[in-house]
């Protein structure tokens, strides 16, 4: 196999492992589908031309989430918004096929919306760890790369975080029997 | 165990970090503690419903992003082949150079093997030849004379 096949093929195992990730966490910090796909596919593009300057395979994970990270950044730059006031998600379709369906679904979109709602108003590196870690998957480790920050710093936010998403739905989560 | 301690094993094993070993201390102390049970409990429903939220990769997308990269891929070659002869040139020139030096290399070790085999040969027959002196018999050179010398004075 040609080393152009050999990097194609690298390329697409980890573009397969780490695209849902790298949407995700994109989109819950953006909330802009359009930027997103754009940026996740900027990503992905400049991965590919820099997979052979790379020399180290585990830290491609933290080249991925590293170089969406700055990408982030440059869009709120460009923007010019403060990160607090960004936009409103896309309303998604329900799939629904009886009464009882909807109402569940209704229900779920509801305690699904609150919990994105909390997030948005929560403090910026907070979200920002809180995303990293629940759709991202990253470790405290690579999340304390990628921002630049101390583990334990990483583990206190996100201590925080899940304390205030509890602190805040507590009562609804626990009373709802979804 | 406080239950401070316990909600800090509930965020480790809520975040995939918390030691194996660790499991069965956790559940244990979850039994015995109300407050923290619904903490465990809050914090699992906060966990599924981040995990519905995760949508699946736009289709579109997928395609775009795998068509850019192989048009890249390709567009590689092209900046760096077609159209450039002295690259193209240059660079057919670099790989017959190294199929040469490789030759060479090979010849010359091949070369230097045949030559210590040559070397050992050589000495091998000098061994021999030292040997072949050593085992002749002892030769003994004995002088005899036997035509009287006669010695006249001149006068």
């Amino acid at each position: 196999m040609t080393r152009s096949g050999k990097d194609i093929v690298e390329f697409t195992l980890i573009y397969n492992r780490v695209k849902v990730k790298l949407y995700n966490y994109v989109l819950r910090m953006i909330n802009d589908r359009m930027a997103t796909e754009d940026m996740v596919q900027n990503v992905f593009l400049k991965f590919f031309e820099n997979m052979r300057s790379i020399r180290n395979k585990s830290s491609f994970n933290f080249w991925i989430f590293k170089t969406a990270r700055n990408e982030i950044y440059t869009y709120y730059r460009r923007k010019k918004i403060h990160v607090d006031q960004f936009g409103v998600m896309d309303s998604d379709e329900v799939d629904i096929t009886d009464e009882f369906d909807l109402l569940i679904e209704y229900e779920k979109m509801e305690l699904n919306e609150l919990i994105l709602h909390e997030l948005d108003t929560m403090a910026y590196e907070q979200r920002e760890v809180f995303l990293l870690k629940e759709y991202a998957g990253l470790s405290y480790k690579e999340i304390s790369s990628v921002m630049s920050i101390e583990e334990n710093l990483v583990k206190s936010r996100l201590f925080k975080t899940r304390k205030k998403l509890i602190n805040r739905l507590g009562p609804k989560i626990l009373i709802e029997n979804i | 165990m406080k239950t401070e301690e316990i909600i800090k094993m509930i965020d480790e094993y809520f975040d995939g970090e918390l030691e194996k070993g660790k499991e069965p201390i956790l559940f244990t102390q979850l039994s015995l503690n109300d407050e923290s049970r619904e903490y465990f409990k809050a914090a699992n429903k906060i966990k599924s419903i981040i995990g519905e939220t995760i949508e699946e990769f736009p289709e579109e997308l997928e395609a775009r992003i795998l068509y850019s990269a192989a048009s890249k891929e390709s567009r590689w070659f092209n900046l760096n082949f077609s159209g450039n002869f002295p690259a193209l040139l240059s660079y057919a020139a670099t790989v017959i150079l190294l199929i040469v030096t490789f030759f060479l290399y090979s010849e010359s070790i091949n070369y230097k093997n045949s030559l210590e085999v040559k070397i050992q040969q050589v000495n091998d027959k000098n061994q021999m030849i030292e040997l072949l002196f050593n085992c002749l018999p002892q030769a003994e050179v004995k002088g005899s004379l036997e035509n009287p010398v006669i010695i006249k004075s001149k006068s």
